[in-house]
Order: C-alpha cells, then sequence, then structure tokens
C-alpha cells in the first residue's frame, strides 16, 4: 500500500512517485496536490492506478494525476498521460467509456436582477425542452444514415441543417469535428444507442445549471470572455451517452486478446486494454474514437438549440442572444506536439477526466481568445461554484492539462447514507438554488457532501500555474437529466 | 443467502454476486446491476429477450452477457431482473425477464473488466464486476 513517506514533494503543490518505487515503472508519477488534498487522494487506489499509468508503452515524461483524482479503473479519474506516438500504444481505456463527456457555456446579456423573476419559468421550460436521459424526448428515431452523418460531421452538421451558427463551431473545441473520424469504424450496436440520444443530457453527474457570474478574477479576460459580474449564463455537462459507452466496451473487448497475444503488451490491469498507435487496430479505434467524439459535440450544440428555444420562448425575444463562450472535452485521446529532451515529438494526450488548457498563442484556439489562452470550463458538484479559468504557457508542464470538476470523495452508496434527496433540495433551495429534477432518488448520491470542495482544488491548478481563475460562477438552478 | 452485495469504490458501482452454479450467478449479477440502477417502472407486463453468447473464457462471457443486457436495456428502454440460461464451454443461451423503465437513477455506462472475478469459493460461485456508472 503506497504511503505518504513513498512521495517526493517537489514543491507546494506537486508530488512525485519516483520510478524506483516499482520496478514496472517505465517514468515518475506526479501528482498536483496540496498536502491536504494529498491526505484525501491516499485514501484511495487513484495513485496505484496513476503508477499502472507510468507502465504504458511509449509514456513520456511522467504519468498526471490532476487534484480532482479519484479511483476509476485502469487510469484514475483525473489522469494525463502523453504516449509517444512512434512507439507508443493507444490505450481506449485510459480514454474512458463517455468519450468527448465535457462542457459547453452559454452566456447570455443580461444580469441576475434583470431576469431573477424568469429563473424559475427557465429552469421549467429549458427541462421541457431537453429531453431526458433515457432519450425518449418526443423526438423521432434518426436512421443509421443520419447517425453516420453525426459521426462523421459533429456538430459542423447540426449546424448545417440550422441547429446553431457559425460561432457556435468557432467556440468549440476543433470546430466540433474531429476530421478522422470514421463511422465505418463504429458497430451497429452503437450506433443503435445513438439513435434516440442526440441533445440528452443522460443521469448521473451530468447537468445543465442556469448559473450567475458571481466572481471576476480578471477584468480584461473576462470582458473578452464576455463575461461580466452578475451575468446570467447556461453551463451543460454530458456526453456521447451510450453510442460513445458502446464504442469503448467494443474496443476493449477486441483489444484485449490482441493486447496479450498479438502484441504481447503486459500492464498492470486489463482495462488498458492498448495497441500500438500505429497498428491498424489502434488506428481503427482513433477514427472510431473520434466520431463518437464527434457525436458529443453534436449533442451538447443540440442541447444548446433546445436551450436557446426554452429561452426566447420564456422570455419573449426573436433572438436568445445566447452565446457559446466555449466547449471543452474532459474524456479524449488527441494528437499534439510537445518539445521532450529538446525534440519536438508527436503524442497522443490520453485524457481521463482532464480538461485540456492551450495557452495563449495556441494555432487551435479561435482567434478571438488566441492572446489570452483558451477557456477552461471547471464544473463543481450539483449547488456549489464552478469555474472559468484560461490556459497559461505554464500549463506545457502538465501537458496542457488541468481538472475537469471537484472529484468524488465519496461512494454513490455512502452519499445515500449521508443524505437524502429531499432533503439536500430542501438544503440548496434554502440557498436559493432550485432543482429540477424527475426524480429525488438520485439527486442524494450528487449532493456535495460526496466531493471535494471544487475552490480548493481550482486553487491548486492555479497556484500550480497550470491556469490562471477568470471568473467564478454560482448556480441558480440546476436541472438534472433524470 | 443473498443474490448479491455491493462493495464500496468512490466513484462506481461494484457487485459481489453468489450463486450454487454459473446459472445461478450469472442471473444474480444481472439483477444486481439492474436493481442498482434504481428503474421506475413503466408498469407493464413482463418483458423476455432471447441471448445468445459466445466467448474465449469465463471472465469474458459474464462480462458479454452483461454488456449485451446494457445494449438491450439502452435500445428498448428496459431492466432484466432475471436470466434462465443454460452455460457450458463459455456458450451461454437463454432468456432475460424484465419490465419497460421510465427511466433510471443511474446509468450503467459499461461492465468494466477492472478488478473482475469469477470463481468458486468450497460449493458456491462467486463473482465481482465494477461497472461504469
Amino acid at each position: 500500500m503506497l504511503n505518504k513517506k513513498d512521495l517526493r514533494k517537489i514543491n507546494d503543490y506537486l508530488y512525485e512517485i519516483p520510478r524506483v518505487y516499482r520496478s514496472d515503472m517505465r517514468v515518475p508519477a506526479r501528482i498536483y496536490a496540496d498536502e491536504k488534498m494529498l491526505d484525501q487522494i491516499l485514501k484511495d487506489r487513484s495513485l496505484e492506478q496513476l503508477i499502472n499509468v507510468t507502465v504504458l508503452p511509449g509514456i513520456q515524461k511522467y504519468a498526471l494525476a490532476m487534484p480532482d483524482c479519484h479511483e476509476g479503473y485502469a487510469s484514475p479519474i483525473g489522469g494525463v498521460a502523453a504516449i509517444r506516438i512512434s512507439d507508443g500504444i493507444i490505450s481506449p481505456g485510459m480514454c474512458g467509456y463517455d468519450i468527448n463527456c465535457g462542457m459547453k457555456l452559454l452566456i447570455s446579456n443580461y444580469k441576475e436582477e434583470e431576469i431573477k423573476s424568469q429563473i424559475e419559468n427557465l429552469a421549467t421550460e429549458i427541462q421541457k425542452q431537453v429531453p431526458s436521459g433515457l432519450g425518449r424526448g418526443g423526438q423521432s428515431k434518426l436512421d443509421i444514415a443520419g447517425i453516420n452523418k453525426i459521426l462523421q460531421g459533429g456538430a459542423q452538421k447540426l449546424v448545417e441543417q440550422g441547429y446553431g451558427n457559425k460561432e457556435d463551431l468557432e467556440n468549440c473545441e476543433a470546430g466540433g469535428k474531429l476530421d478522422w473520424a470514421d463511422a465505418s469504424s463504429v458497430s451497429n450496436h452503437a450506433k443503435n444507442r445513438g439513435r434516440d440520444q442526440v441533445g440528452t443530457l443522460g443521469s448521473g453527474n451530468h447537468f445543465l445549471e442556469i448559473q450567475k457570474v458571481d466572481q471576476i478574477f480578471d477584468q480584461n479576460v473576462a470582458e473578452v470572455f464576455g463575461l461580466f459580474k452578475d451575468q446570467v449564463i447556461i453551463m451543460v455537462h454530458c456526453g456521447s451517452r451510450g453510442l460513445g459507452h458502446q464504442v469503448c466496451t467494443d474496443y476493449l473487448r477486441e483489444f484485449i486478446p490482441l493486447m496479450e497475444n498479438k502484441y504481447k503488451i503486459r500492464v498492470p490491469d486489463k482495462e488498458f486494454a492498448c495497441v500500438p498507435f500505429g497498428s491498424s487496430e489502434g488506428q481503427r479505434y482513433f477514427s472510431a474514437m473520434a466520431a463518437a467524439a464527434n457525436y458529443a459535440w453534436a449533442n451538447r450544440q443540440m442541447i444548446a438549440h433546445f436551450v436557446r428555444k426554452a429561452w426566447k420562448s420564456v422570455l419573449g425575444e426573436k433572438d436568445s442572444g445566447l452565446r457559446i463562450l466555449y466547449d471543452v472535452a474532459h474524456n479524449i485521446i488527441k494528437k499534439e506536439k510537445y518539445v521532450i529532451d529538446g525534440k519536438e515529438i508527436d503524442v497522443a494526450v490520453h485524457r481521463k477526466g482532464a480538461t485540456r488548457a492551450f495557452p495563449p498563442g495556441h494555432s487551435e484556439l479561435p482567434k478571438v481568445y488566441r492572446g489570452i489562452g483558451q477557456p477552461v470550463l471547471i464544473p463543481g458538484s450539483m449547488g456549489t461554484a464552478s469555474y472559468v479559468l484560461r490556459g497559461t504557457e505554464k500549463g506545457e508542464e502538465s501537458f496542457y492539462s488541468v481538472n475537469h470538476g471537484a472529484g468524488r470523495t465519496m461512494s454513490r452508496h455512502a452519499a445515500m447514507r449521508m443524505a437524502r434527496g429531499d432533503e439536500v433540495v430542501k438544503r440548496l433551495r434554502q440557498k436559493g438554488i432550485l432543482v429540477k429534477c424527475r426524480s429525488m432518488k438520485g439527486i442524494a448520491e450528487e449532493a456535495p457532501l460526496a466531493y471535494k470542495d471544487v475552490d480548493q482544488v481550482v486553487n491548486i491548478v492555479e497556484r500550480a500555474g497550470l491556469a490562471k481563475k477568470v471568473a467564478r460562477l454560482t448556480p441558480l438552478a440546476v436541472i438534472k437529466g433524470e | 443467502m443473498r443474490n448479491y452485495e455491493i462493495l464500496e469504490h468512490t466513484a462506481d458501482l461494484k457487485i459481489r454476486a453468489y450463486g450454487k452454479n454459473l446459472e445461478e450467478i450469472f442471473s444474480n449479477m444481472l439483477q444486481g446491476m439492474f436493481e442498482s440502477c434504481q428503474p421506475e417502472m413503466e408498469n407493464r407486463e413482463p418483458v423476455i429477450r432471447d441471448v445468445r453468447v459466445k466467448s474465449e473464457n469465463l471472465e469474458s462471457l459474464l462480462i458479454d452477457f452483461l454488456s449485451e443486457a446494457v445494449y438491450l436495456s439502452d435500445t428498448n428502454n428496459e431492466a432484466y431482473f432475471s436470466a434462465d440460461l443454460t452455460i457450458g464451454d463459455n456458450k451461454l443461451k437463454g432468456k432475460i425477464q424484465g419490465k419497460k423503465v421510465k427511466r433510471f437513477q443511474i446509468e450503467i455506462k459499461a461492465v468494466t473488466w477492472h478488478d473482475l472475478e469469477i470463481k468458486k469459493v468450497g460449493d458456491q460461485w462467486q463473482a465481482v464486476v465494477l461497472f461504469d456508472v
């Protein structure tokens, strides 16, 4: 069992498990945390799982864990691995089942006081418009040809069909479409699961929140992002739904025997299910993962469309005026370039519960943000604060990655023993936060007490220099998928 | 003897199921998986689905069976609480029984291979599966 004394303190916000800790480690493991957070992280098996990540063939520099990390399977959630493309692997398990789970932020022109009396109506109407998690929103099922178009075209396809505008795509990671997606590498099982789930939130920790800008940390950057104090904004958290889950399930199933028998890759947890990045199988998964990522961007774009519809119907306006600030994934594998030991190297950055945070000047950023860095969207747990940050140059040390939320600290089971759904809702209501859910049962599991303190997590990321705080957001209404 | 129990895990759902033979343990794990999703029923007639799975070993057979049930559940909006199966030679066929569902509180994203266990302890079978939720 890993002990605190096995860790070397690099600075107040960064710890390292040296390579000598276990003979199969190829690189050290690093954890962004302060001492208090580290004590919390040591309570589950996150760091044992992080050590397993260091074993992956082709891994560069170190395996990383973010301060919100917690135990998962294969990698901990909140894990990052940059794998050299020329001789390394690709791992579906190191991306996770919810491919391109991510965040979208829509911003309005209103201050809270201007539409305060309408917030409840807005929440009710949004809940009506955004179909429930099981995909029974009353829309017709797409046929397989329609699904293929979304897998190839992502959010771009939906904008072409009138569900958004050009600016929505500019303010979305990858323009809402990965070009190397290939619908033919996605199984019919996966496509069938996707037929009635475009524009759905799903259950669990996925949510939609009406929030207000509670605090601005950097006025100049906030202005470029279009944020101002007390502004009403809408945050969406969801992913690729059953389609993405099935893509990961299919490829894990195929890759485990390939990894063990054909490629003879030894890893401590089957769930990594890795094959060489350059192999035909690895490339097929990479194109299927991209297709699922496109589906997730289309899903969030469709939700934005429904939100705009609700907004217009409640406020009686011709144009909702809701602008998309940004959309970014936190479960994904992307090809990126980094200078390592003086040489530029192509790596496949596996982010599992970690948010990309590109610095100012990065060519992949929309022009409007290029001078200041990528908007980084960090949700808190239900009823607590969320953040907008921006990427920094120093973030290169973490392969431009930061946390993806607050991070669980208590099992769903334990949370249910500690809190009752109706009590959680009542407590939030006392704080002025509405909760719209179709049932109370799932609420207790997502109670704030089951999560780390998001303010502390974000402070660690900022003090480590990986990103800078721009604004703190607090919820006015929480809308759950189920 | 209970059919299954929930084990502690920070974020996901870990279930240990018990059974006197393979057929029973597969059925009990299925029951544990869907009961943990806290489904709200449509209150309709029971539904029955045919399943047929072939795998290279027993561990894979359990994962493939549960994954197929997740697929059927997601595409048909159903939850299954028992199975009537014949298992042999890493093959399985039979029926799973359940009901139409309005919604689940917890969504099973996938059946993982992490910490997977299926073994005979004395004259009892035990299996542990971690589900991503």
